[in-house]
């Protein structure tokens, strides 16, 4: 599988995630960040606002494509319209990489638009490692998979969730986008300890991290994306440096978006945290 | 059967309908709680989307009776959009078909006109570019060439006919949701007529329109050619200087955007 093209910018260092609450910040004041992520859905649309501000900002920043609609574990077949319209954006975009997520978004055509869940079983492993090398196929490039939070656990469940992660980018030669709030907030919805899921995961696969925050409802945490990053998560993202080395990493706000400038101070957190987690003796 | 595909519908019915208490685990958690958690989600997100869509139903309907007209299309209208902001591309043929006076989801039958007009919105906001066509270009045309003439307009034009005059209900709640203040809504009145949406560089735009220019631009709009849409025109102005009207039409059309380069 060859890599991005060469049009394909390098991606290093600190990211955030663009916001419409934030087009103009990122036109005018051309903030101080290294590369954007895109929700690629918002623009795979014909036209108009979307796409201009798109082109307006990736004239001066690199970008990374996230998707939400891939749908990879789902049983319906791959939607051939969907990745049809994903590869003109990024031929568009010309992104650094393309991810979505691990997980299955509807069944039977209807599609609860939310990221759900997936039994970790050998035989989902197959279904994916087969629907993988299809997209990565189609988009002649890898995609990087992200791990989701999840409230419940399937009665089927054959392995841990890292288990499953970790061989699926092995069989299906795919990048990891690892979430290092989804994995806390799983961590405390499932009882297990986040730290052997880190040490568990294929390093070198491991090619972006996202930090966001969640909501702690005491004996189950919801991963809700609009509040700042949580200190539980912050030093689960040490670990993970430290561990996994510099992996480009960004904020992800969803909801309740605040000014720019929030969001660059906490982005300058994370460098911070980093830094100082890179700098420890191995 | 597909054990997956099986698995995957019982989720579904379990987030959609009802629980489905032999497919999660029971080891450290109630399964039946944190359902809980993807059911109110999966209504929220939707409920969100379609208020995204129509943000002045939202607001002309209240919190409330916004969130019951969205769960019962919710249900009766699955998803099946890969991005959501498709999402509501039904609801005014779900309102006109469900009986929704009857069933107090819309409590004025306006309502159904407000739904179409920002759908259309909608669609223009996101239609797909096109360079605008400019005075230079029709000047261009030797006078022979006029009658011809298929004007090529902007991919985000589109007319709607209207039963209501539901343009000032739309501009007070719109000021409501920029400035945040509620404003009297003043009581929609029956008028049949035509309403052209289109954008305007980045921002979608919509103007009333009298019923012959309404006439020459959906004959335009089809593809008709100058000279009949001018003839329409005639046969409908009669003591009015037709050109003249026919051509201050044309001038608003170009300066308002509607008419792309050929």
């Amino acid at each position: 599988m060859n890599e991005a093209n060469a049009r394909a910018p390098q991606i290093a260092g600190f990211g955030l995630g663009l916001r419409t609450d934030h087009y103009h910040d990122f036109v005018e004041r051309k903030p101080a960040v290294d590369w954007i992520e895109i929700i690629s859905e918002n623009y795979m649309v014909p036209g108009g606002k979307p796409l201009h501000y798109l082109d307006t900002i990736r004239r001066d920043y690199p970008m990374v494509m996230h998707g939400v609609s891939l749908s990879i574990g789902g049983t319906d077949p791959l939607d051939r319209d969907y990745l049809r319209w994903l590869r003109q954006l990024i031929d568009r975009v010309q992104p650094g990489w393309v991810s979505d997520h691990l997980c299955w978004t509807g069944v039977d055509h209807h599609n609860l638009h939310d990221l759900l869940p997936l039994p970790y079983t050998e035989s989902a492993l197959r279904h994916l490692v087969d629907r993988v090398h299809e997209v990565q196929e189609f988009l002649g490039r890898r995609i990087l998979l992200e791990n989701v939070s999840s409230y419940v656990a399937y009665a089927a469940d054959e392995m841990p969730e890292w288990e499953f992660v970790s061989e699926l980018a092995r069989r299906a030669d795919c990048h990891l986008l690892f979430d290092v709030n989804n994995v806390y907030v799983s961590s405390r919805n499932h009882g297990f300890d986040p730290h052997v899921y880190v040490d568990a995961m294929p390093v070198g696969r491991v090619r972006q991290i996202h930090l966001a925050g969640h909501e702690d409802h005491g004996d189950f945490v919801i991963d809700t994306h609009d509040h700042p990053v949580r200190d539980e998560v912050w030093d689960l993202y040490r670990y993970t440096i430290a561990r996994m080395g510099a992996v480009p990493t960004m904020i992800e706000r969803d909801d309740r978006i605040p000014p720019l400038d929030d969001l660059l101070a906490e982005l300058a957190q994370a460098r911070a945290m980093a830094d100082s987690a890179l700098a420890l003796p191995a | 059967m597909n054990t997956l595909q099986s698995q995957q519908q019982a989720f579904r019915r379990a987030v959609v309908d009802q629980p489905a208490t032999e497919l999660f685990a029971t080891g450290s958690s109630d399964p039946q709680r944190r359902l809980k958690i993807y059911r109110h989600a999966y209504r929220s997100r939707l409920t969100d989307a379609l208020a995204a869509n129509y943000p002045v139903l939202a607001r002309a309907l209240g919190d409330e009776a916004f969130a019951r007209l969205a769960l019962q299309y919710i249900a009766a209208r699955p998803s099946r959009h890969a991005s959501i902001r498709w999402f509501g591309d039904e609801l005014g043929a779900f309102c006109d078909e469900c009986g929704e006076l009857r069933d107090g989801l819309l409590p004025h039958p306006a309502l159904r006109d407000l739904i179409r007009l920002e759908w259309a919105i909608c669609g223009a906001f996101d239609a797909a570019d096109a360079p605008l066509a400019t005075r230079a270009d029709l000047l261009q045309l030797v006078p022979e060439a006029w009658p011809a003439l298929r004007l090529r307009f902007h991919p985000s034009v589109g007319l709607l006919e209207l039963d209501w005059g539901v343009e000032p209900i739309w501009q007070a709640l719109s000021r409501d949701i920029e400035d945040g203040l509620e404003r009297e809504v003043p009581e929609p009145r029956a008028n049949r007529h035509a309403i052209v949406v289109w954008r305007q560089h980045l921002t979608p735009k919509w103007r009333s329109l009298e019923t012959v220019e309404a006439v020459c631009l959906a004959a335009a709009l089809r593809g008709e050619c100058f000279g009949p849409c001018c003839e329409l025109a005639a046969n409908r102005l009669a003591g009015i200087d037709a050109p003249a009207t026919m051509a201050g039409w044309l001038q608003g059309w170009l300066i308002e955007g509607l008419i792309a380069r050929e």
